[in-house]
């Protein structure tokens, strides 16, 4: 898994930047040939997500319309957008996501396609001054004039940070690179759904394992694909921060395993949905970290009033120094959480939505 | 532009402060009725919806532009005679003192705003409204909860002529329909957003049905000054059949322009976050909006040789655009604008030019073939899923 989580971690897709990471996650997903039995179709929302529909032709014998069941993750990343190009070839930009600029200053960054720094103020002359502010901050693409700079980076061209993937750390357990907290549950996704679609498995229900563009946005894609899809209920696959350095609260840690939440901060996820995710983290032998209620997403509150109320349950991966330019995740609570899906969406889940929609 | 600055007068004429949208429903279905659509309507949170049918079979694009403005609400009928008022949107406490109000009761009353400006960190305590009125009268003439607005009429900004100020009438006897006009600006309150409520009502009344590539919804939405609830409630309506209101289309729009004004670049206001009075319409750059329909909607004005000013709004551009998303069945939206200067204030400035050429450009997005076909072949593609 850690090759797919390479190939997808060094695409750049800053949150409305992601449409040469949809056509890496569909050229993916076009690669799985799906057993008999099975079909896997593919399409791009409205929004720009991707939407892999799975179906089994076990799914309604009697025509009745079989539950329908979405697998969702986020992949985009914080990143930035070029907002005017300075006489001397720098460029101004705006943060999409980013909220201390002081992450930016000093990282090699890419403008669309263009490699770059970021650069400010030098700590000799800032005259005490610790954070710069976003508009003091610049990037430099290497160009000399304002002309040139319009030409080479487009005014409104999206930008991220430059970041090579490593694996480090005792066995090379962990993992280093930009992005992961959206790239590391895209690839939980993709193995999953290759798994099932290769296996003999008959569901009975349909599977949409939806990657979500802009999900780091207030603007709840989200709800409306789910809307658009009639969906009965959501599996969020997502990221935790972990509290496991000197400096963060040890909610959870890297390699603890995967952490199953039962609520947010203003919002619980369905009690049986959770249930049954604990239920196949133990046949599936994994390690769980249930971890408290934090300021989480405005998508899972909204998603709640879809559909006549849309039940919810969330997986995460923990994550030390998310939204960052190099995040660590472990391999393990990786491969962790692809087998807890795995298990749910043929076992438990199987049981809990059996019935007819 | 003598339908344009004349719509934009009588709009401006007519209060819709936020929360007050349905009651001049009746004064603006007259008003609008007169301009070439297939029905006017409004629904049960303030919004009025104008629909236009293409000749032939079209998919549906949403146009929306807000109707209400900023303004006031009598909180209390004091017994010295003086209204207590709270405000109702963004309004900053320092332009109020001694503003010109009107106040909304069983008749129109004029009225000046009467404040302490706070000093330091001390908050603004209380906004009164004086009337001239003794409290007794007041009484019968005022009620708790009565809007009130700014008082300021759409006037030409700039030289006076033989000390009379020029008559925003005479210059719209002045300018002809479709003459490119100098760079004239006006000046009054509730352009935000009535200056785009007219563009739109203009650009869509002037075009022919054999002419439009979509089925188009004008929706002047309510309530965006304080929140944007009633865009949300009306992009629920506009392509769901509701069992409340039968004349609502069952298509699901394909595409949705969002018009609000923005910035000019002013003293103050950096050029990389504002467009120039006269540079034309500004278009929004961002991770907000779909990327593919801003860029058909920038190459459409190269085509025309409009000017437009990109304008970068990162993660966010204050507009009903969230609402498009956010609710809904989600519809792919971009967002144009018109530049304005002294926004929210009582003395709002826009071009002339700049509406002229907002105009031309959603007549050339709503006749576009080529983008109506390619809109609806991406909704196609995904409703094949679903």
């Amino acid at each position: 898994m850690h090759e797919l989580i390479k190939r997808l971690s060094e695409v750049s897709a800053p949150s409305g930047g992601e449409a040469e990471l949809m056509r890496i996650l569909k050229d993916e997903v076009l690669l799985i040939r799906p057993s008999d039995g099975v079909s896997i179709e593919c399409a791009e929302a409205f929004d720009g997500s991707l939407a892999v529909k799975m179906s089994c032709h076990d799914n309604a014998p009697d025509g009745e319309h079989p539950r329908k069941l979405a697998v969702t993750c986020s992949v985009d990343e914080v990143g930035f957008m070029v907002k005017s190009h300075g006489e001397t070839g720098m460029l101004r930009i705006a943060p999409v996501g980013i909220k201390d600029p002081a992450l930016l200053v000093g990282r090699r960054v890419t403008v669309n396609g263009v490699r770059g720094t970021v650069g400010a103020v030098p700590v000799h002359l800032s005259k005490g001054k610790s954070v710069p502010d976003m508009a003091d901050v610049y990037v430099d693409v290497g160009c000399k004039t304002k002309k040139e700079a319009a030409l080479t980076v487009p005014l409104g061209s999206f930008g991220g940070f430059d970041t090579r993937f490593s694996l480090f750390g005792a066995e090379n357990s962990l993992a280093r690179g930009k992005a992961l907290s959206g790239r590391a549950p895209a690839a939980v996704i993709l193995t999953v759904l290759e798994c099932l679609a290769r296996g003999n498995v008959r569901l009975p229900y349909e599977i949409y394992f939806v990657f979500i563009a802009r999900g780091r946005l207030p603007i709840c894609a989200s709800a409306a694909v789910m809307e658009r899809l009639g969906v009965d209920c959501a599996i969020s696959v997502g990221s935790r921060p972990s509290g496991d350095t000197p400096v963060g609260d040890s909610h959870c840690r890297v390699g603890g395993g995967v952490c199953l939440p039962f609520a947010e901060e203003k919002y619980e996820y369905d009690v049986l949905l959770s249930e049954s995710l604990k239920w196949a983290a133990e046949s599936a032998r994994v390690n769980v970290q249930r971890v408290p209620p934090r300021a989480g997403l405005v998508d899972y509150s909204v998603l709640r009033m879809k559909n006549a109320g849309l039940r919810v349950a969330s997986v995460s991966v923990p994550v030390r120094y998310m939204e960052s330019a190099c995040e660590v995740v472990s391999l393990r609570d990786t491969e962790s959480c692809a087998a807890l899906l795995r298990e749910a969406l043929n076992g438990e889940l199987a049981r809990f939505l059996g019935g007819r929609g | 532009m003598k339908k344009y600055t004349e719509l934009l007068r009588r709009l401006v004429d007519i209060p819709t402060v936020s929360g007050f949208e349905k009651t001049a429903f009746d004064g603006l279905k007259a008003l609008l009725s007169g301009y070439d659509f297939d029905s006017v309507y409004g629904d049960g949170v303030g919004n009025v919806i104008l629909v236009k049918r293409a000749q032939y079979q079209a998919p549906a694009i949403v146009l929306d532009a807000h109707l209400d403005e900023i303004g006031f609400r009598v909180s209390e009928i004091g017994d010295d005679g003086f209204l207590t008022a709270v405000t109702v949107g963004g309004i900053d406490p320092v332009i109020l003192a001694s503003a010109e109000v009107t106040v909304w009761g069983k008749e129109p009353l004029r009225g000046v705003v009467s404040l302490k400006m706070p000093e330091g960190d001390e908050r603004l305590k209380k906004i009164y409204v004086d009337v001239g009125y003794p409290a007794e009268d007041l009484r019968d003439l005022v009620s708790i909860g009565d809007m009130v607005s700014f008082t300021s009429p759409v006037t030409v900004l700039g030289s006076m002529e033989d000390g009379a100020e020029r008559d925003v009438r005479e210059l719209g006897a002045e300018l002809s329909e479709d003459v490119e006009c100098a760079d004239v600006r006006l000046m009054g309150h509730a352009f935000d957003d009535k200056a785009l409520v007219a563009a739109l009502v203009c650009a869509v009344d002037g075009t022919p049905r054999e002419s439009l590539a979509f089925d188009v919804y004008v929706v002047l939405s309510s309530r965006e000054e304080v929140g944007g609830a009633g865009a949300a409630s009306a992009l629920g309506g506009v392509g769901l059949r509701t069992s409340w209101s039968p004349r609502v289309c069952e298509k699901h729009p394909v595409a949705a322009l969002v018009t609000d004004v923005n910035f000019a670049t002013a003293p103050g206001v950096s050029e990389d976050e504002s467009g120039r009075l006269g540079g034309g319409p500004m278009v929004s750059l961002s991770a907000v909006t779909d990327r593919e329909l801003t860029d058909m909607i920038l190459q459409k004005a190269e085509t025309l040789s409009l000017p437009v000013s990109p304008v970068v709004e990162a993660t966010g551009t204050g507009t009903n655009a969230t609402f498009v998303y956010m609710l809904g069945r989600g519809v792919p939206c971009a967002v144009v604008s018109l530049p304005e200067s002294g926004m929210h204030t009582a003395s709002e400035c826009i071009s002339l030019k700049d509406a002229a050429h907002l105009i031309r450009l959603l007549r050339g997005v709503i006749c576009d073939g080529g983008i109506s076909a390619r809109m609806e072949q991406r909704e196609a593609e995904f409703r094949c899923m679903s």
